[in-house]
This record gives structure tokens, C-alpha cells and sequence, in this order.
């Protein structure tokens, strides 16, 4: 990380936050591997690779993730499948929940967090088409 | 994913697993090559 992101007067920690998100998912044609996608930009996850997100420091940027399974279920308002016809409006096949290491500059809120990095450290559920396919998948190549 | 509600604190996580930076070579030294007088430079 860029140690100029740190002023004066920060909560310096040595670790990171683990979080509650959602993916989209897609199964691209001629069976190349499934992709994983960020909710609400096109920003694609690759394994191995952790994400940078937007400076968490300006407006609602960074990459976001909940506090709590029960704070994710919240704002769906406990049913993911309802995410899965908002998936597929933008040509994805469905939804994949899972949990994030985050690092960097993080801004805590009441009921999660937007975070500088990100990786990837479970995927637990999946909604949509070919949905378990999708988690098997995820899990083999991002898990490794 | 915008429902998190206020922002609270702002706090810096370095994770334990930092990537080992490069290790820097440092080339030996090596003595200057003295050219002959009696020779072009």
C-alpha cells in the first residue's frame, strides 16, 4: 500500500478485516473459465490476484463488503434469488456469495465496511443458472 | 452494495503476509582497468 494513504493520527492494525459480499457470475461461451465479477462495476476478480478499488476515502468508493452474514441478508432482505433477475439483466448467469480479506485504508459503517483490497477467501452460496457448477468451479480455481 | 449505512472510523489494516520485497543484488566491485601508457586509448 501507498504510505502516503496514511495520516496523521490513524488506527494502524496488523491484519485484516474479513467481510460478507456478493459476485456476479458469468460462464463465458467455449468453455473457458467461469468469470467473477463485482456487483456493481464490471471490475473482473482473478485468482491468485487480490483487487484494488477505488480510493475509500472519496465518497462511497472502495470495495464494499457487509460486517455480518445477517447484515448481507438484510439488505437483500433475505432472499439472494431476488439478486439473480438483477444479475441476469446484465448478461450474468448468477449470484455468488462469499467472504473477503480486506486491507489498506477501510472505512468502518454501522453495518459493513469499503476497503482499499480485497481478496477472496470463501465462496458459501451461489443462486442462478448452473449455480452449484459456478461454486464448484469458483472454489477450485480461486481456493486453491 | 451500498447499504452499509454511516461511516463511522477510518483505520489502516497491513496484512502479516506481506510479499517479501526483491531482494537488492549489489554487483561486486570490480577493480578499474588500467590501460597501458604505451597503448590507444
Amino acid at each position: 500500500m501507498n504510505f502516503l494513504d496514511i495520516k496523521a493520527g490513524d488506527n494502524i492494525e496488523v491484519g485484516t478485516q474479513v467481510a460478507f459480499r456478493f459476485w456476479r457470475y458469468v460462464f463465458p461461451p467455449h468453455e473457458a473459465p467461469l468469470r467473477l465479477l463485482s456487483w456493481v462495476s464490471n471490475k473482473r476478480w482473478h485468482p491468485g490476484q487480490f483487487v484494488e478499488g477505488t480510493s475509500p476515502d472519496v465518497g462511497e468508493q472502495g470495495i464494499h463488503g457487509y460486517k455480518t452474514m445477517d447484515d448481507l441478508m438484510w439488505s437483500v432482505h433475505g432472499d439472494p434469488e431476488r439478486l439473480v433477475v438483477r444479475s441476469q439483466m446484465n448478461e450474468c448467469d448468477g449470484v455468488i456469495i462469499g467472504t473477503v480479506a480486506l486491507w489498506g485504508v477501510i472505512w468502518d459503517h454501522a453495518r459493513g465496511y469499503r476497503a482499499q483490497f480485497a481478496r477472496p477467501i470463501s465462496f458459501i452460496s451461489s443462486y442462478g443458472k448452473r449455480s452449484q457448477e459456478a461454486l464448484a468451479e469458483l472454489r477450485t480455481s480461486f481456493l486453491k | 452494495m451500498a447499504e452499509i449505512g454511516n461511516p463511522e472510523k477510518r483505520r489502516i489494516l497491513v496484512p502479516e503476509e506481506q510479499p517479501a520485497p526483491s531482494p537488492v543484488v549489489v554487483p561486486e566491485r570490480k577493480p578499474p582497468v588500467k590501460v597501458p601508457e604505451d597503448q590507444p586509448v
